[in-house]
C-alpha cells in the first residue's frame, strides 16, 4: 500500500476520531475506544511491509513503515486501544476532553514512529508531549508542570541534536547523514540520548515520572507502557539507525562494546538498582508502580547501551514485555481504586477475595515484572544478563541481578497489601471490576502467556529489526533460545511444571478442605478472640531503618533545593526595583559602562 | 529421540526427585537428632519425618481460608521439584541441558512465591510479617550470592550448569580454583536454608512460625516435602557449583558404574554441607533481621566481590581458560 494511505490509516483516523469523539460527550470515550481499534487492527496485513517515501515539500520529509516502526506500533496501538476500552467506566468527568487527546497522544506517537526525518519527528514528538501535558492537567497542575519542565528540556535536548545535523548536512533526513565529524556525532547523539532519556526516565532525569504517574490510571497505562517507549525507540533510532554500529564503534570499544555506549548501559543499570529501592518502601501504589517503571526501563537503557545483538534484542523484548505487563498493573491498580477509591497499600487488604479475575491479571502481570519463567518477562531479562556476563561486565550484572531481586519485595508488597491479608469492614461489598475492565487487562496478558511458550516468533520479528539495522541476528528456534554462554528451552520447562504441577494436584486433592473465616486464626493461646490487623502499614520498616542513612539523600529533593536557589535569587533581584529614579539612572549608566567596555573589547 | 527414549528419561528423572524428596526427610530427621544430641538431649529418631509428613497427609481435618490459600501447597511442591529437575544431582543431567543457571535461580523463586502467596493469604498477621521477613532476607544473602555465581559464571565462562560440572571435571573443582567465592557461598547458603542464626522468617518464639502459622493437615504435610526438596536443592545447589557435583567418574567411560559411584559421591558431599549448616544452627542464637541485612551486605559481599575480583583477575588479566 501506498504510504501516505498508510499515514492515513494510522495518523490521521486517530486525529479524525479525535475531533469525532468530542462530539459524542458522555459515549466519547467508547467511540475513540474504536477509532484507537482502526489501527491496532489494521497493523496486523501490514507485517513484513517496507514501504518508504521522500515526500518534497520545500525540505525532505520521510515516512515509512518498516518492521521496527510495525513492532513499536503493535505495542503502542494495542495499549492504546485497551486502555481506552477500560476508561469506558473509569472517566466519569469530562470524557470528550479525555478521548480527545488520549488520540491526539497516539496520533503523535505513530507519527513519531512513522517518521524517519527530524522535522516531522519532531513535529509529531511535541504533538505526542503536549496532549500528556494536558492529561496529566486533568489531574494536578503542579504534577503537570513538573512533567512540562521536564518534557521542555527533552525537546530542547532534542532540539540541539537536530541542529547540529542539520549545520552538518542542511537536510532533516535520517538517511542523508554523510560527512558528520566524530566530534559532531557525539555531540549529537549525546543530546538525542539524553532527550529521549527524559522520556524513559532515566536517573537522574527520572524526577517526573513518579508525579505524573499519579494521573488518571488509564492514562497513565498508556503513558507508563506506551509512551515512554518512544524514548526507547528513539534511542534506538539515534543509536543504531541514524550513527549506526560502526560510528558507535568509532568512539573506541571495550570487549567489543562502545565506549560511548557503555556509561548509558551502567547508568541504566544504576537507574534499575536506585528505581527498585525507592519502589520497595512506597505506600502510594501509583508511586511504586512509578519507581518501578523507572527501574525495569533501567534494564532497557541496559541493552540499549550494551548494543550486542543479545543486549539490543533483550533491550526490545523488554521495552516489549514491559509495555504489557506495566500497563497491566496500571490498569490493576486502577480498577482496584476505581472500587474503593483508595490509593494507599496500607489501607486496602483482602480484596483479591472479591475481585478475584483482577487479582489473576495482576498476579499473571507481576510473574513477568518479577521474571518468573512462565511468563515472557523471564525471557527479556535473561537475555539481558546474559549479554552482559557474557562479556564480563562486573559492574552491570551485578546491579542488574540485585535489583530484580529487589523487584521480588515490591511485588509482593502490591500482592500481599492489596490482594491478601485481611479484608477489611468497609471493603466487604466491594464488586468484581466491570467487564470493560476485565476485557481489557485479559488483552494485555494474552502476549506475556503467548510468547513464553513460543518464544520463537517474536524473537523473529526482533532479529528482523537488528539486522535491519546492520547487526547479527539472534539465535533462537520455536521454542528455545540461546546466548554465547547458556540456553533455556521453554517448551520443556512448560510441561515439566505441568506435570510436576498435577503432582501435587493429586496429593493435595487426596483429601478435601473446610473453609473457615479469615479471623478464625490461629493467636499463639492470646487472651482475644480475634485479632484485626492488616499488617501492611510500613511493611519494610526494618529494612527502611537499615538504608535510612542513604534514603536521606534525594535527587527530587536537590532540584527542588536548586530551584529554590533561583527563587531566592531573583527575589534578590527584585530587590533592585526601589522605586528610586536616581537608582535606575545609576544602573542606566552602569549598563552603558559595560556595554561600552565589552563593545571595545570585542572590536 | 524417541518416544521410548523420552519415557525410559521421564521415569529416570521421576526417580531421582522421589528419592531426592526422601534425602531430603532424612536429613530433616538426622538434622533433629543431631542437633539434640548436641544440646544433650535424646531426640526422634530419624525417620521421624516421614511418620509426620504421613500423619499430616493422612488428616481427615483440613481447613482452608479461601482458594488463593491453595497455592501455597501447590506451587511449593510442584516448584520444588521443577527446579530440583534442572539441578543435576550426581552427575545424571536430567532437565540441566535445556536450561541455565539463571533459569534455574528463576525457577527458585516460582516455590518461594507461592508459599508467600499462600500464606499471605491467610490473613494472619504473623504470616504478613513473616514473608516480610523472608523476602528481606532473601535480599540480604543474594547479595554475596550473586556475586559468587557471577564469579563462577564468569570464570568458567558458562552459565550452564551441565557444562560447568564437565569443565570443573576437566580443569578444578570450584572450591579449589575460587576459594573464596566457596566462602561467601557456604555464608550465603546458611541464610538461603534459613538455618540459624538466619531462622528469622519462621522464628517459632516470636511470630509463630510466621508464613507457616495457618497451615495445618494435607496443607503442612505438602509444605514439608517442600521444605525437605528445598534442602536438597540448596545443598545440590552448593556442590554442584563448587564440588564439581560429586562426579568423580566420568559417566562416558564407565557407563553405569559410574552414574552409581557418582551419586554416592553426591550424596556424602551434600551430607557434608548439610551437617556444617546443623551444626551451626545447634549453636547460634537468632539475629534480628535488620542485623541479618547489615551481616550479609557487609562481610560476605566483600568476601564475595574479592572473589569476584579474583575470577575477574585470573580470567580476563592471565587468561585462565577452563
Amino acid at each position: 500500500m501506498e504510504i501516505l494511505g498508510i499515514f492515513g490509516i494510522f495518523v490521521l483516523v486517530p486525529l479524525i476520531g479525535s475531533v469525532i469523539a468530542y462530539l459524542f460527550r458522555k459515549y466519547a470515550v467508547a467511540v475513540a475506544a474504536i477509532f484507537a481499534a482502526v489501527p491496532s487492527i489494521a497493523l496486523y496485513p501490514f507485517y513484513d511491509t517496507n514501504v518508504s517515501r521522500i515526500i518534497n515539500i520545500g525540505v525532505k520529509l520521510n515516512l515509512t513503515l518498516d518492521p521496527t516502526t510495525w513492532f513499536f506500533m503493535l505495542m503502542l496501538d494495542t495499549l492504546a486501544f485497551s486502555a481506552l476500552l477500560f476508561a469506558i467506566p473509569y472517566i466519569k468527568k469530562a470524557q470528550g476532553n479525555f478521548a480527545t487527546l488520549i488520540l491526539v497522544a497516539l496520533a503523535g506517537a505513530n507519527g513519531v514512529l512513522m517518521a524517519r526525518d527530524f522535522l516531522s519527528l519532531y513535529i509529531f514528538w511535541e504533538m505526542m508531549s503536549w496532549a500528556t501535558y494536558l492529561l496529566i492537567l486533568r489531574k494536578s497542575g503542579e504534577y503537570a508542570r513538573r512533567y512540562l519542565l521536564f518534557g521542555v528540556l527533552s525537546a530542547y535536548f532534542i532540539i540541539m541534536g537536530i541542529g547540529i545535523v542539520y549545520y552538518y548536512t542542511g537536510s532533516f533526513l535520517y538517511s542523508a547523514t554523510t560527512g558528520i565529524p566524530m566530534s559532531g556525532w557525539f555531540w549529537i547523539l549525546l543530546f538525542l540520548v539524553l532527550g529521549f532519556g527524559v522520556k524513559m526516565a532515566v536517573v537522574p532525569l527520572h524526577v517526573w515520572a513518579p508525579y505524573a504517574y499519579c494521573a488518571e490510571q488509564p492514562f497513565v497505562a498508556f503513558l507508563s507502557g506506551g509512551l515512554s517507549k518512544l524514548g526507547t525507540f528513539g534511542i534506538l533510532m539515534a543509536m543504531y539507525s541514524i550513527a549506526g554500529i560502526s560510528i558507535l564503534q568509532g568512539f573506541g570499544t571495550f570487549r567489543g562494546v562502545s565506549l560511548f555506549g557503555y556509561p548509558f548501559a551502567l547508568l541504566g543499570a544504576i537507574t534499575a538498582f536506585i528505581g527498585t529501592v525507592l519502589a520497595i518502601f512506597q505506600d502510594d501504589l501509583r508511586k511504586l508502580l512509578a519507581y518501578s517503571s523507572i527501574g525495569q526501563l533501567g534494564y532497557v537503557m541496559v541493552g540499549l547501551g550494551l548494543g550486542t545483538s543479545l543486549a539490543l534484542g533483550g533491550a526490545i523484548f523488554h521495552a516489549f514485555n514491559h509495555a504489557f505487563f506495566k500497563s497491566l498493573l496500571f490498569l490493576g491498580a486502577g480498577a482496584v481504586i476505581y472500587r474503593t477509591g483508595k490509593y494507599k497499600i496500607s489501607e486496602m487488604g483482602g480484596l483479591g477475595y472479591k475481585m478475584p479475575f483482577t487479582f489473576l491479571f495482576v498476579l499473571f502481570a507481576i510473574f513477568a515484572l518479577a521474571g518468573i519463567p512462565i511468563t515472557s518477562g523471564f525471557i527479556s531479562k535473561w537475555m539481558l544478563y546474559e549479554a552482559a556476563i557474557a562479556k564480563k561486565f562486573v559492574f552491570i550484572a551485578p546491579l542488574m541481578l540485585i535489583a530484580s531481586v529487589g523487584a521480588f519485595l515490591y511485588c509482593f508488597r502490591i500482592l500481599y497489601g492489596v490482594f491478601l491479608g485481611q479484608l477489611s469492614e468497609e471493603h466487604k461489598d466491594v464488586k468484581e471490576a466491570p467487564a470493560p475492565m476485565l476485557a481489557a487487562m485479559f488483552i494485555l496478558m494474552l502476549p506475556l502467556v503467548i510468547f513464553s511458550i513460543v518464544p520463537g516468533w517474536i524473537l523473529g520479528w526482533i532479529s528482523k529489526i537488528l539486522v535491519s539495522m546492520g547487526l547479527k541476528p539472534l539465535e533462537y528456534s520455536t521454542f528455545a533460545y540461546y546466548s554465547p554462554i547458556g540456553n533455556a528451552n521453554m517448551l520443556i520447562m512448560w510441561i515439566a511444571f505441568m506435570l510436576l504441577f498435577m503432582v501435587s494436584m493429586i496429593i493435595f486433592m487426596m483429601k478435601k478442605a473446610r473453609v473457615v473465616d479469615q479471623l478464625d486464626n490461629y493467636l499463639a493461646g492470646e487472651a482475644p478472640t480475634q485479632v484485626q490487623l492488616h499488617a501492611a502499614h510500613n511493611f519494610y520498616k526494618p529494612l527502611k531503618d537499615t538504608w535510612a542513612p542513604v534514603l536521606k539523600y534525594s535527587i527530587n529533593r536537590a532540584y527542588e533545593k536548586f530551584s529554590q536557589f533561583f527563587v531566592e535569587g531573583f527575589k534578590e533581584i527584585r530587590k533592585m526595583y526601589t522605586e528610586n529614579p536616581q537608582d535606575y539612572a545609576a544602573y542606566m549608566g552602569i549598563a552603558f559602562l559595560i556595554f561600552v567596555l565589552v563593545g571595545w573589547w570585542l572590536l | 529421540m524417541s518416544i521410548v527414549n523420552i519415557l525410559i528419561q521421564s521415569t529416570l528423572v521421576a526417580l531421582y526427585l522421589f528419592l531426592a524428596i526422601c534425602i531430603g526427610l532424612l536429613f530433616m530427621g538426622i538434622a533433629r537428632k543431631v542437633t539434640a544430641r548436641i544440646q544433650n538431649r535424646v531426640g526422634p529418631p530419624i525417620y521421624q519425618n516421614f511418620i509426620d509428613v504421613g500423619k499430616l497427609l493422612a488428616k481427615k481435618t483440613n481447613i482452608k481460608h479461601n482458594w488463593i490459600f491453595d497455592f501455597a501447597p501447590l506451587f511449593a511442591l510442584a516448584g520444588v521439584l521443577l527446579a530440583l529437575a534442572y539441578l543435576p544431582m550426581g552427575g545424571y543431567k536430567m532437565l540441566s541441558g535445556t536450561g541455565d543457571l539463571i533459569l534455574l535461580l528463576y525457577i527458585i523463586a516460582i516455590p518461594a512465591l507461592g508459599f508467600a502467596l499462600g500464606s499471605g493469604a491467610s490473613a494472619n498477621p504473623n504470616a504478613g510479617v513473616g514473608v516480610m521477613r523472608a523476602l528481606t532476607l532473601m535480599l540480604s544473602y543474594e547479595m554475596p550470592f550473586l556475586l559468587v555465581l557471577l564469579a563462577l559464571m564468569i570464570f568458567y565462562n558458562t552459565a550452564s550448569l551441565s557444562t560447568l560440572l564437565e569443565k570443573q571435571m576437566s580443569f578444578a573443582w570450584g572450591i579449589v580454583a575460587l576459594p573464596i567465592s566457596a566462602l561467601a557461598a557456604d555464608i550465603a547458603l546458611q541464610g538461603m536454608m534459613m538455618e540459624k542464626p538466619f531462622d528469622i522468617p519462621i522464628a517459632p518464639h516470636e511470630i509463630a512460625s510466621g508464613p507457616l502459622v495457618e497451615f495445618g493437615g494435607k496443607y503442612l504435610g505438602m509444605l514439608m516435602l517442600y521444605s525437605a526438596g528445598s534442602v536438597v536443592l540448596e545443598t545440590t545447589l552448593f556442590v554442584d557449583l563448587f564440588l564439581g557435583g560429586g562426579v568423580v567418574l566420568n559417566p562416558a567411560t564407565y557407563g553405569v558404574v559410574a552414574y552409581v559411584v557418582n551419586y554416592l559421591v553426591w550424596f556424602a558431599l551434600i551430607f557434608v554441607v548439610w551437617m556444617i549448616a546443623v551444626f551451626i544452627n545447634a549453636v547460634f542464637p537468632r539475629f534480628r533481621i535488620e542485623q541479618a541485612f547489615k551481616f550479609y551486605w557487609k562481610w560476605p559481599t566483600v568476601i564475595a566481590a574479592i572473589g569476584l575480583a579474583q575470577a575477574y583477575i585470573m580470567s580476563v588479566f592471565l587468561g585462565v581458560i577452563p
